[in-house]
């Protein structure tokens, strides 16, 4: 070990107490940064995640064209048969489930009350991996042998007034323009993580869809995979394959969904409060240690003489208190990282009770995210601040009269 | 090999001036056992201090082997007392996180000595002084004549051709005092190192070969 570490890291041990009152604020700080980091994470994870699983899917498959014209023509870019597509889209790495969509905006009554609705119509046998179980409310999924059984929006059940088991009436508009109806059973409610869409959304079989609008086929294909960093490779392994299929096929990943707009805000805004946690920790520890600091510089001032007296140059001396800072730095990094890790651990085996965010009713359960960039993060944090904290006094120190210095040695 | 021609040096204190050395002016040869005397306030220290270019003159002219001490920047001066000098203080000024050992081994790392030179140095200096049976004690663990020995050590570790001891045997006692002298002495016959001491021990100033007497900051006339 180079000559100025040594003497640094004895340093550090010389003052034990005061080493281990800087190592826990160091310590505490970085631990403070893994659990709000983890938290935000996973915040962000679990609103991404439901919001696929819920709404998006990872990829929508479209026939070209419809992302621009599919709101004036919605049967106007139908799929037809779908079954040897969907057998190839389902051998593709990380694709956990494929199956054909059909939306579309219609009336639901009771016998009293008519409101609208938008329909997501789906092949339940299809989706049954992906199912939400955390979403029912009451009753049932949708079953495949259950064509006439659909599931409500809780904010729509309750507008309606409708529970389990009762019956309601749909009506649509056939691709032709005319109008259809179709009796229904609410067979579930369903609750997502937005009220806005669970005030006005259906899920239902697709046959009944098919039969209520009198078309054939899906307007998109909906795919899942069981890793959301995934979505772009699959969507380029999807597109060489449809090219090499000669299909003319168009594919929009999560991310490039209008609706996706609810994940990237809601990103931003906690983004936004981690960055305010990071300067404020930041700060936090800086003016804590800083003291500290000044207080090894000043109650070694005849050290630092000797040590110049005996030809250590002014970068020796700015080295050596630096070195301290950055030993103290990573000493209190590795425990910070893992009590931190330790108390994430420790967390999320209890998870935090969480109320429905603002625009949702659902409540959920948070954890604490362990991940490279929160680790690293916190790790840096906590080198970054404790070299900061020493430049300083290292500066001073090096910039002493030895004189000076000496005439203080007792 | 030292030369003072008309060195002063002046402080401020407070909105006064206090001339802690003026006008000095003696030359000391190579090999000389030289003790600077005087009462306490004579400007001893300071002297010393210039000669070691830890302080600057304000005036005069002042060559350790041919070089102008005054005009040096601090590293440049760190780095002329690195290779040529070596210090004793009154207060020992051991680094008291390191060894006995590494007391004396710290100045042949600033001139990168090998590993083996190194160790080979400071065992035969550590034997020399009689500590090689505590090299592994810290400061804390002596006594003050022992700690004085390993100052001496460190001292010579580095081969310079001048020592400078400002009242080295200050903080010990007349039998601790004069085993370090005795010492000095040796070390002085031995290596062949020239030696300039401070002191007010009329004890001490008697084992002097050369005296330059200080009052009040100026050369006394005998």
């Amino acid at each position: 070990m180079p000559v100025y570490a040594r003497l640094a890291f004895r340093n550090i041990f010389r003052n034990r107490m005061r080493t281990l009152i800087t190592l826990l604020v160091v310590g505490s700080g970085a631990a403070a940064m893994i659990i709000a980091g983890g938290f935000i994470v996973d915040t962000i994870s679990q609103v991404r995640e439901m919001t696929i699983r819920d709404r998006l899917g990872h990829l929508r498959i479209y026939k070209n064209g419809f992302l621009e014209q599919g709101v004036l023509q919605p049967y106007g870019y139908m799929i037809g048969d779908v079954t040897g597509l969907l057998k190839e889209i389902s051998a593709q790495p990380h694709v956990i489930a494929a199956g054909p969509r059909l939306s579309y905006f219609g009336l639901i009554g009771n016998g009293d009350l008519t409101l609208s609705f938008f329909m997501q119509a789906f092949d339940p046998a299809r989706e049954d991996r992906v199912r939400n179980t955390a979403s029912l409310v009451a009753g049932e999924f949708t079953q495949p042998g259950k064509p006439f059984d659909v599931m409500l929006g809780e904010g729509l059940a309750k507008a309606l007034n409708l529970r389990v088991g009762d019956s309601a009436v749909l009506l649509g508009n056939t691709e032709r323009g005319g109008m259809n109806a179709a009796d229904v059973n609410v067979g579930g409610i369903f609750r997502t993580i937005s009220s806005e869409f669970d005030n006005g959304a259906i899920r239902a079989p697709i046959q009944l869809a098919q039969r209520l609008l009198r078309v054939d086929g899906a307007q998109m294909i909906i795919v899942f995979l069981d890793r959301t960093d995934a979505t772009d490779g699959v969507k380029q392994n999807l597109l060489r394959l449809f090219k090499a299929r000669g299909l003319d096929y168009e594919i929009q990943a999560w991310h490039e969904m209008p609706e996706a707009t609810v994940i990237t805000t809601t990103a931003r805004v906690y983004e936004s409060i981690y960055r305010v946690i990071k300067i404020i920790l930041f700060l936090f520890i800086i003016l804590s240690i800083i003291n500290t600091m000044n207080m090894a510089v000043l109650e070694r001032v005849g050290e630092i003489g000797t040590l110049m007296a005996l030809g250590t140059q002014r970068r020796g001396i700015l080295k050596m208190f630096i070195a301290e800072g950055m030993a103290i730095g990573v000493l209190g990094g590795v425990a910070g990282c893992a009590a931190g890790c330790l108390l994430a651990i420790l967390i999320s085996a209890v998870g935090i009770h969480m109320p429905s965010p603002p625009g949702s009713s659902m409540e959920w359960i948070a954890h604490i995210a362990l991940t490279p960039g929160t680790l690293l993060t916190a790790f840096a944090m906590a080198l970054a601040t404790s070299l900061m904290a020493s430049i300083l006094p290292a500066y001073k120190a090096s910039r002493m009269e030895v004189g000076e210095a000496l005439r203080r040695n007792i | 090999m030292i030369e003072l021609s008309g060195v002063s040096k002046d402080y401020l204190v407070g909105q006064s001036k206090v001339h802690a050395v003026s006008d000095v002016s003696f030359e000391i040869a190579k090999g000389e056992f030289a003790a600077i005397a005087g009462p306490s306030g004579s400007g001893k220290s300071t002297l010393l201090n210039l000669i070691g270019g830890i302080e600057r003159p304000s005036a005069g002219r002042l060559l350790v082997d041919g070089q102008s001490i005054g005009e040096l920047t601090p590293d440049q001066s760190a780095l002329m007392r690195r290779a040529k000098m070596g210090f004793i203080f009154q207060t020992f000024n051991l680094l008291p996180v390191f060894t006995a050992y590494e007391n004396v081994e710290y100045p042949l790392h600033l001139l990168n000595v090998p590993n083996e030179e190194r160790r080979r140095r400071v065992d035969a200096l550590l034997k020399e002084v009689g500590m090689s049976e505590r090299a592994d004690h810290k400061p804390s663990q002596l006594s003050g004549g022992q700690r004085q020995r390993v100052a001496i050590a460190r001292a010579l570790a580095a081969q310079p051709s001048v020592v400078l001891a400002d009242e080295p045997t200050a903080n010990l006692d007349h039998q601790t005092a004069d085993e370090i002298i005795a010492l000095m002495k040796k070390l002085h016959q031995d290596h062949g190192v020239t030696i300039i001491f401070s002191t007010h021990d009329p004890r001490i100033i008697e084992q002097a070969n050369r005296l330059i007497r200080l009052d009040s900051g100026r050369l006394a006339t005998a």
